[in-house]
Parts: structure tokens; C-alpha cells; sequence
């Protein structure tokens, strides 16, 4: 794991000195290594990650620099795979896999997104832009980074674990937003922030979220479910 | 403790594929190393290498620098492939030996 951990660094240190980490939000199972950081070390920050290390673009993307990211990822040993019919772009390493996404608006298309100023294509997927509407910048390593809210990407993976396919897939996403999100609600300006993500959220998402949780977590249905009950008070 | 069995099995198909990707890589790229020989004043490239004890020479073409160069950036890019084939392989064993451990 300590390689994993060397090239994520290197990855992000590059990025940085380019000027390109600015612009993309760092996603995926590593953000938890940010927020183990940012929450001074807490043990209850789940460490459970794959060799998937995953950026996203936002959408409209605001890129400041024209920086070839794929040059840089060669200069770091990975090698550019695409898959056959879709097109999705990959930047492959022995010890992890790039992947740059970016959310999905209107009808989605069945191609990637090309971000000319980065030149590099983006995965277009639905739900990021719960995301992108929570993002925090926070130091790592020296370095400014952009990821999403706990409490966003914590609702994220609740409501993404239904839609894998894979069972293991869906069991580690629900483990981690379920020890997480119990957390976060621990303390109190995470439960704020938890209750605007969700008060932000569509009412299609927000019935999902509440479907899946109700049968994964006890205390995050109980908390998500009061502020239910506030807003009907409100009207 | 099943999730992580089967992060590392999926790692384990990842790393598989990407060997392959690597050792289609490897054959692509010119085997051996270069080497040059003088017949009636002008120079030729070969590629040297060992098969079975003994070393063969294969004819490239005529000494120019085009010709020099790009043998050069391919054998580069194979030494590169090699040095991530062996990484892969390390971590598959990693990964192999992490899975057998749960089976005893």
C-alpha cells in the first residue's frame, strides 16, 4: 500500500506543480486519505480503497491553465488505455488506474467529454453532480486540494450502491458511506452540513437516498428522516 | 472482511490484463540491443540478442541517425515495459500470496 500512496502523491504533486490540480476535484476512494487528514487522524474514517484513482472535471469545466495532464501521468509511468466500443480513456499503472469523470447533464451522451485544455477525455456519469455542488478545498501533503464534502460524498455513495452491478462493489460502498456517515453525524457542523446537501438534493434522489438507507443505516434514516418531517412543518 | 477478498480478486484480474497489455508491448518493441558493423566502409545496425546460447545479429538497415534513434526511443520504451512488468508481477504475488492466506 505504501507504493499506492507514494504515486497518489507524486500524481497529486504533479498535477499541482502544472497548475491543473486547481481545477479538478479529487474523487473516489481516495478522498479518504484527504479526510482521515482533515479529521486530525480520526480512526472512524473508513481506509477501504481500490487502485481506481479518480478525478473529477466539473462541468462546465472552468480550466485556468492549458496543461497536458496525459504527458505528465507518462512522465509518471502510466500508459494510456481506451476501451472498445465506448471510448472511456484510462491511464494505466502496476500500482493504480486514472480515470477522469465528469457529470452528466441533459440527455448524456454515449461517448466521453473532451476537456481540450487538459487534453484528456472525461466519463460523463450522473449522479457527480451532487458532488460538484459540495466541494471544499482543503491542505494535504502540503498542497491545496479540491474534494468533495464528507457529508456529499458520504449521500454519493449511498445512493450509488444501488446502481452497481458488481455485489462486492455495492457492499463496499454502502460499508463505507454507512461508517462515515455515522461519523458525520457526530458532529454537529457535519450534521449541518449534512442536512444542506440533502435539503439541495432533487426529490427523486432524495426518495432513493431515503429507500436505500432506510435498510443500511438506523441512525442516518433517523436523521435524514427529521429533517424531512421539519420541512413538512415548514410548509 | 469478504469485500476485501474481492477488491484484491478484481485486483488481481486488473493486474492480469495489464501484464498482457505490457508483454504485447515488449513483443512490439525490437529485441535486443543495437549493434553496428563496418563492411566496405559503411556502417550497419543489428539487433543482438541471445536465443538459445548463442547470439544472433538481425540486419536493421544502414547507419543513419533516423534509423539509430528510433532503434534507441524502442528499445527504451521495451527496458520501460519490462521494469513495469516486473512491478506488476510483484504486486500480483502480493495480491496472489494475500488471497491464499484467507483460503488455510
Amino acid at each position: 500500500m505504501e507504493r499506492e500512496r507514494d504515486l497518489f502523491l507524486a500524481v497529486l504533486a504533479r498535477l499541482d506543480e502544472a497548475g491543473a490540480l486547481q481545477d479538478i476535484v479529487l474523487i473516489g476512494g481516495w478522498c479518504l486519505l484527504v479526510y482521515r487528514e482533515y479529521f486530525e487522524g480520526a480512526a472512524e474514517v473508513p481506509m477501504k480503497r481500490t487502485t481506481d484513482l479518480d478525478f473529477m472535471v466539473p462541468n462546465p469545466s472552468r480550466i485556468h491553465r492549458d496543461v497536458d495532464v496525459p504527458l505528465i501521468l507518462e512522465a509518471l509511468g502510466f500508459d494510456r488505455s481506451m476501451s472498445l466500443p465506448d471510448g472511456l480513456v484510462k491511464y494505466v499503472h502496476p500500482d493504480l488506474e486514472v480515470e477522469f469523470l465528469t457529470p452528466e447533464r441533459g440527455k448524456g451522451r454515449d461517448r466521453p467529454y473532451r476537456i481540450d485544455k487538459l487534453h484528456i477525455e472525461a466519463q460523463g456519469l450522473r449522479f457527480l453532480e451532487l458532488l460538484q455542488r459540495h466541494v471544499m478545498k482543503t491542505s494535504f501533503h502540503g498542497m491545496v486540494i479540491r474534494v468533495p464534502e464528507p457529508a456529499a460524498y458520504v449521500l454519493h455513495k449511498f445512493i450509488i450502491s444501488a446502481r452497481r452491478t458488481k455485489e462486492f462493489k455495492r457492499a463496499k460502498d454502502m460499508d463505507t458511506a454507512c461508517i462515515l456517515g455515522e461519523y458525520l453525524l457526530g458532529l454537529e457542523n457535519q450534521q449541518c452540513m449534512l442536512r444542506d446537501v440533502y435539503n439541495g438534493m432533487h426529490v427523486k434522489w432524495k426518495k432513493e437516498l431515503m429507500r436505500i438507507v432506510s435498510g443500511t443505516s438506523a441512525p442516518m434514516y433517523e436523521f435524514l428522516n427529521s429533517l424531512e418531517a421539519d420541512c413538512s412543518f415548514l410548509e | 472482511m469478504s469485500i476485501m477478498m474481492d477488491i484484491l480478486e478484481e485486483e488481481k484480474k486488473r493486474l492480469e490484463e495489464l501484464m498482457d497489455m505490457y508483454r504485447k508491448k515488449i513483443e512490439q518493441a525490437p529485441q535486443g540491443s543495437i549493434s553496428a558493423k563496418e563492411r566496405g566502409g559503411r556502417r550497419y545496425l543489428y539487433l543482438a540478442r541471445r536465443e538459445g546460447g548463442r547470439v544472433v545479429f538481425e540486419y536493421v538497415g544502414r547507419d543513419v541517425p533516423e534509423v539509430r534513434d528510433a532503434l534507441s526511443e524502442g528499445i527504451r520504451h521495451r527496458k520501460e515495459y519490462q521494469e513495469k512488468l516486473r512491478q506488476a508481477r510483484d504486486n500480483l504475488r502480493e495480491i496472489k500470496r494475500a488471497l491464499r492466506g484467507k483460503r488455510t
